[in-house]
């Protein structure tokens, strides 16, 4: 039967990925897996310096050693040296000066490794050394804002001095984060023999890679065609941060003729690409005795290393979102981030929400304790719900299970009588439970809304069979399966007919950037609006015939009816004024909140987390399995935030380059994590889907935090909790009868 | 990375090993591989060539003589953390054994390697230390060293050149005797941060004989003396305990401190493993 649309049968469903079987059985084609003929090595010469100025760079005994094909630095880029992001200060490779080390400052390309190796030695740089900017608070004092946003609503300074109201103060530190894909970045590119290239690579954002790749070679969009490799992972890393490998692989296959593959070691990327902002952020957050929030101040400050790359759109979501899910009528909110000369950030899965989520809602739960309210209670009481305003001042009018997603995660963790329970504990081992909550605007919002539209192609084959394409790509998040079920769905097929392609530009539309939990929405949005003009074409023909899809599509195809079509999808507008940060900043938001079960050894500082309830109000469950499988992945790579990953930089050299170092959890660290999953609907998103890729990961940390110091009474304003950092906490506290006393 | 090209030869004998290693002084032993084939991914190391020791019998299995084991150098991780023998005569080096890195590495890495590697977060070195093993060489030269003092340094050993570790005897210890090891390990290697084994003797209601040696701490295990002397000859308990395990520092000069865990931090760790680990050998006793 073709199914209508209003018969839902396929959304909700846990269909099967279908690129599953092809990961599980190691046939699935990554970068590293893909073989050209005649392909050359590529590499790059890194600056070991932070801050450089460049006095010489001579290439000749470099072009001259056996086998090395290509040399390239900035003077030879033939389009321009500037990787298009937000601000056009990223250079292809660093031109007259470095500044951060592992800048790229030439690109070999050599018949073997050993050739390539021995060519990148021979180049002769010759840097002499300038001062180098490593604090994000020097970079702070020296001007050097990359960019800045306010909030401001009422009177938070005025109302913070109010002699009824509870205060909390504190200052809290977060760490670089590394996005940990399985995958390091890579790309191969080759001449595709008509004047253009044409570059294979791991991705989250073929269309900004093309970009990349058009500028730095001065060519016109429709000369550079991006294929979308099956890619291992991406969580931000691979959305800005691509377009310099691909860069340099095209540039050198150009200069070559030959197909150039120039693949990181895990080291390398680790040493040299994007990662999350270390942050500092300081909270006043003011409370009525009863709990009701009356003001916060907040001073969000940022280290976007050395170019912007996306930095100040991430400090926009930080910004706006810097008071969590609550009703607080008065705010002041500061953010800056800084140009420091190291490692430029970007990207990351929350967004510049992980900094600053971390440090309000740690603020929440001291405030929970002076106030001697659990802070459940404390948060359902200023939780924001339909009718009320965000910090910015968007009326929220639908779609907000804030409330339901905080009963239901403390229902499920028994969070009451484990909060009596545990506070009793006086052992060496403790244990404690912690909450913590945030909401994430869902889609590019008021920055990015020229970004956000998204298209679709639709068609219909004469068997019956669908192929989809969009712009959006499948980086493990199950996109592929989702993007299926809204096109079976929409369609009134099943979903076994469907194929979504995999994204080439030459070959699928823009649909925006595989990023800010939008592809559900937009590039669902974009198939069903293609799909209702298919079925527009098609109800004349079928009516009431009954037949099944295949039978149906023939008889179309008999009848000389298209089916195919474009579909298009913008999302509702939205306004936002800088000067005042009042507006409606993004056009809905995915609610969440986490609580996390730990214990802690009060003697050597170890934490273990013992259980994670995760839930997510995320509109409508297109797959139950996919969205326990987004929901368990942000939660581990949030109990590494939490626990044990961070940077060590010497002189603005990352010291930990390396698994062996940089402390990711495994699965012998990971405890049971039970996802729930509310289902609030978001009118104007597909079948009711908001997005849910961010929110699993940015309220764990403070969850985590909250949870440590309801074992051990601690409070800690530094990120990660790493054994010695308890400890540390730990023997700074009273002695238990002083604390008796005091 | 990709280690640098080397060669690599399987000899059938201790001689043919010897020889190979004073023909060319790059030449690496090895054995279960665990150590240094990531040593020279990292090109930490860079051998000109591997003599692998896998061809050689004698250097495998465990048999037991009188009051101690012999446990020859190929001897896994794993086979000692299963073996019978070991688990009932000597349970310290079983329950050591059992610690050590993952499935993986207890599945290849021996005892043999781990002795000779000599790397301060080993787990190894510290139970043998504590029972007062003998390492016995063979191939440039064979002879029977006391483990305590075997360790020179950073990595380092009385090794001499050719010189290649064949086995190691270790005194069994039985009713009377408790035995036990603790340590924190590094979260993504499994690697000693700190280790403490501990050989706790009670008699008549009293701890008569004390072993406790520490590692990770500094570059090569060391001996807790003060620690010992303090709770030899008192009745064991948590007081006792407690007050040997604070004297756990007074040995280390200089802790070694990286990225992971300071100095400070871990004296503050081997003292509360200490006091742990000798409780755990009392009660056993």
């Amino acid at each position: 039967m073709v199914n209508s649309p209003s018969q839902r049968t396929v959304i909700g469903q846990r269909l099967r990925r279908p690129d599953a079987p092809d990961k599980v059985k190691g046939t699935a084609l990554y970068i590293e897996d893909l073989d050209f003929a005649g392909s050359l090595w590529g590499g790059v010469l890194r600056s070991p310096h932070a801050h450089a100025r460049i006095r010489k760079l001579d290439t000749a005994r470099a072009r001259g050693v056996p086998g090395v094909r290509a040399v390239i630095t900035a003077k030879e880029i033939p389009g321009r040296n500037v990787i298009p992001m937000v601000q056009s200060d990223w250079p292809v490779l660093a031109q007259d000066f470095v500044r951060h080390v592992g800048e790229g400052v030439a690109v070999v390309a050599a018949d073997t490794r050993e050739a390539l190796a021995e060519g990148l030695a021979a180049v002769q740089v010759e840097y002499e050394p300038l001062p180098a900017l490593l604090d994000m608070e020097e970079a702070l004092a020296a001007g050097e804002v990359m960019a800045r946003y306010k909030v401001r609503r009422g009177e938070a300074s005025v109302a913070l001095t109010r002699s009824d109201l509870i205060v909390v103060e504190g200052t809290y530190q977060t760490p670089y984060q590394e996005h940990a894909y399985i995958e390091p970045n890579g790309m191969i590119a080759a001449p595709d023999g008509t004047g253009g290239v044409v570059v294979h690579g791991s991705m989250q954002c073929p269309f900004y890679v093309q970009k990349g790749v058009a500028s730095a070679l001065g060519l016109d969009l429709n000369r550079v065609r991006i294929v979308q490799t099956v890619t291992g992972g991406g969580f931000g890393g691979k959305e800005d941060a691509p377009s310099a490998p691909g860069a340099h692989a095209a540039l050198l296959a150009m200069a070559t003729g030959r197909p150039v593959r120039l693949i990181l070691t895990r080291e390398e990327d680790m040493a040299v690409m994007s990662k999350r902002h270390p942050a500092r952020v300081q909270v006043k957050l003011g409370a009525t005795r009863h709990g009701h929030l009356i003001a916060a101040e907040i001073d969000y400050l940022l280290d976007g290393g050395a170019y912007a790359t996306l930095s100040p759109v991430v400090l926009f979501r930080g910004t706006v979102h810097a008071c969590g899910p609550y009703r607080v009528p008065n705010v002041k909110v500061e953010s800056r981030v800084v140009r420091t000369h190291k490692v430029p950030c970007g990207a990351f899965r929350g967004f510049g929400e992980p900094q600053v989520v971390f440090a309000f809602e740690a603020a929440l739960d001291e405030l929970a304790e002076r106030l001697g309210q659990d802070p459940l209670v404390l948060r359902l009481k200023n939780a924001l719900q339909i009718g009320d305003e965000t910090i910015t001042g968007h009326r929220l009018s639908e779609s907000v299970g804030f409330r339901e997603v905080l009963e239901q995660v403390a229902a499920a963790s028994d969070w009451k009588r484990k909060r009596e329970e545990y506070a009793r504990e006086r052992g060496t081992v403790r244990r404690g439970v912690g909450l913590a909550a945030c909401y994430y605007g869902v889609g590019l919002g008021a920055m990015g809304k020229h970004l956000n539209p998204a298209g679709a192609n639709v068609v219909v084959a004469g068997d019956g069979s669908v192929t989809v394409a969009v712009g959006t790509t499948e980086i493990g998040q199950g996109m592929v399966t989702v993007l299926t079920q809204i096109a079976a769905e929409s369609l009134g097929c099943p979903p076994d007919a469907v194929r979504v392609m995999e994204a080439d530009t030459s070959r699928v539309p823009d649909s925006g950037p595989t990023v800010a939990s939008r592809t559900t929405v937009m590039s669902g949005n974009a198939i069903r609006d293609a799909a209702a003009k298919i079925r527009a074409a098609m109800e004349p023909v079928i009516a009431d015939s009954g037949l099944p899809w295949r039978e149906a599509v023939a008889l179309c195809v008999q009848k000389q009816i298209g089916l195919a079509a474009h579909g298009w999808a913008v999302p509702p507008a939205t306004t936002f004024d800088l000067a005042t940060g009042q507006g409606e900043a993004y056009v809905c938001y995915s609610f969440s909140a986490n609580v996390v079960e730990v214990e802690v050894d009060t003697e050597t500082g170890e934490t273990r987390v013992k259980g994670v309830w995760s839930g997510h109000d995320v509109g409508r469950v297109v797959n139950p399995t996919l969205g326990e499988g987004q929901v368990e992945g942000g939660v581990v790579q949030g109990l590494g935030y939490a626990l044990t990953e961070e940077h060590a930089l010497r002189d603005g050299r990352i010291l930990n380059d390396q698994f062996s170092t940089y402390i990711i959890p495994t699965p012998l660290d990971v405890p049971e994590i039970k996802s729930v999953l509310v289902e609030s609907p978001f009118p104007w998103g597909p079948y009711g889907a908001k997005g849910l890729g961010e929110t699993p990961i940015i309220a764990v940390a403070p969850a985590v935090v909250a949870a440590i110091h309801h074992a051990a009474r601690i409070r800690l304003y530094t990120l990660p909790a790493t054994p010695e950092r308890v400890w540390d906490a730990i023997r700074a506290l009273p002695p238990p009868g002083e604390a008796a006393s005091g | 990375m990709y280690p640098t090209s080397f060669d690599y030869h399987k000899p059938r004998t201790l001689t043919e090993a010897a020889d190979l290693l004073k023909k060319d002084p790059e030449a690496r032993l090895l054995a279960g591989g665990h150590s240094l084939l990531p040593a020279m991914k990292l090109r930490l190391a860079s051998p000109t060539a591997l003599v692998d020791l896998a061809g050689i019998k004698e250097l495998a299995g465990i048999t037991k003589t009188g009051d101690a084991l012999r446990i020859g150098a190929l001897t896994t991780h794993a086979a000692v953390a299963a073996s019978d023998v070991v688990r009932s005569s000597c349970p310290l080096l079983a329950e050591t054994a059992a610690h050590i890195g993952d499935f993986q590495v207890r599945n290849r890495g021996t005892i043999g390697g781990s002795i000779a590697h000599a790397d301060p977060a080993a787990d190894y070195p510290n139970a043998l230390v504590a029972l007062g093993a003998t390492v016995e060489t063979g191939g440039a030269a064979a002879r029977q060293l006391p483990i305590e003092g075997f360790y020179t340094g950073l990595f380092a050993t009385g090794l001499g050149p050719g010189e290649i570790v064949t086995a190691v005897s270790v005194p069994t210890y039985g009713k009377g005797t408790g035995g036990a090891y603790e340590k924190h390990r590094h979260p993504a290697s499994s690697y000693a941060v700190v280790g403490v084994a501990a050989l706790v003797t009670v008699g008549g209601g009293k701890c008569t004989k004390v072993s406790l040696v520490v590692g990770g701490v500094s570059v090569n295990p060391v001996r807790a003396s003060a620690a010992e002397a303090a709770l030899t000859g008192q009745a064991p308990g948590d007081a006792a305990f407690a007050a040997a395990a604070a004297r756990v520092g007074d040995g280390v000069a200089k802790p070694i401190s990286d990225l992971y865990a300071s100095g400070e931090y871990r004296v503050h760790l081997a003292s509360v493993l200490a006091r742990r680990a000798l409780a755990a050998a009392a009660s056993r006793a």
